[in-house]
């Protein structure tokens, strides 16, 4: 299994850096998603298999920021690695839709679902003390961002359930 | 998960940090680095905050405030006021957090709108360019294929959930009307 990163084509390599541009600035806008974060995922869904290096080439960022995003995409289940024989490198390959989508929403349902017990907690512990607490500076405002994002999680919770569902119907 | 013998105030302040972290968490997913959560936490709770409280509160540098501050600025997710009579700067949330939710549902159809007329522009790029052929080409139409696939499904799950959030206060609605009978 040897690796070089594949040259493209310079007109298709300026659809790719727009593709790279679009990928990057929708998911801010929209999502509030970290740039440098969209910019990486965005090169494993067209190249889909990478090294670092690659990555650094493509990119042209540093070698500490590539693998801070590699460890996040790893943590997420996005990408997968192995170790190009015969060598020190690591080749990171994504995974094949909709395989991806439940490896990515699935644990990320667990952090939701976590988040949302915990806040459950928290809204408890406030309610039952809010008497000794409504007079200490920041009470309320703490009580109505848990309250707010009790609201919210379940909402997202449901949307990722959905994509999960609705992502399985193309595999048939 | 109360821990005993703290007096209310620590209480309220161990309250705060669990909600901190878990904003850190959900910040993960969104591919965002601890400082950058942690910064956007504070935001959220407090609505207006200074550079000098969020010293105090997170203990990061003035650097790291103030260079944090700018990229979620730059990213339109903050924006700045203020500097009255040679006072600080006031950040806050571009978006208030109570019309974050309503505002976000109502985007996600003009996000899937701008990613489907992206796609298609880019393979009658192909095509009409005759770009079918040349090297890298079918990783384009690979990845167009894909995030049809994303979008889609995600477009779906969306609609539907829209379509059970409206039943949802219809029938909430005639619950209303019915008691007020």
């Amino acid at each position: 299994m040897r690796h070089s990163l594949e040259e493209f084509d310079p007109e298709i390599r300026r659809m790719e850096k727009d593709i790279v541009t679009f990928f990057r600035e929708k998911g801010a806008e929209f999502g509030g998603k970290d740039p440098i974060f969209m910019t990486i995922l965005a090169y494993f869904y067209i190249r889909e298999k990478l090294t670092q290096q690659d990555l650094r080439d493509l990119t042209g960022f540093s070698a500490g920021t590539v693998s801070k995003v590699i460890r996040q995409l790893l943590q997420f289940n996005l990408i997968t690695k192995a170790t190009i024989p015969g060598t020190h490198k690591h080749l990171y390959a994504m995974e094949q839709l909709p395989v991806a989508f439940s490896q990515f929403y699935l644990p990320a349902s667990r952090v939701l679902s976590k988040s949302e017990n915990e806040l459950k907690q928290m809204k408890e512990e406030l309610t039952v003390h809010a008497q000794e607490m409504q007079s200490i500076k920041g009470f309320n405002e703490v009580l109505a961002a848990v309250s707010l994002m009790l609201r919210s999680v379940p909402l997202a919770l449901a949307i990722f359930a959905g994509i999960i569902k609705e992502a399985e119907k193309h595999t048939k | 998960m109360r821990v005993a013998n703290l007096n209310p105030e620590e209480e309220l302040k161990a309250i705060e940090k669990r909600l901190v972290e878990i904003i850190v968490d959900l910040g993960f997913l969104k591919g965002r680095s601890r400082k950058t959560s942690e910064i956007l936490a504070h935001l959220y709770i407090y609505n207006k905050v200074t550079q000098r409280m969020l010293r105090e509160i997170t203990g990061y540098s003035t650097g790291t405030v103030s260079s944090t501050l700018r990229e979620l600025q730059r990213l339109g997710l903050i924006c700045r006021s203020g500097d009255l009579h040679g006072r600080e700067y006031v950040y806050e949330l571009a978006v208030p957090v109570s019309q974050q939710l309503s505002r976000y549902s109502g985007m996600m159809d003009q996000y899937f709108r701008v990613w489907n007329e992206f796609l298609e522009r880019l393979e009658n790029e192909l095509r009409k360019k005759q770009l079918s052929k040349k090297k890298g080409a079918d990783n384009i139409f690979r990845f167009i294929e894909k995030m049809r696939v994303v979008i889609q499904a995600s477009a779906n799950a969306v609609s539907k959930l829209q379509s059970t959030a409206l039943e949802v206060q219809q029938e909430k609605g005639v619950r209303r009307r019915v008691r007020r009978l």
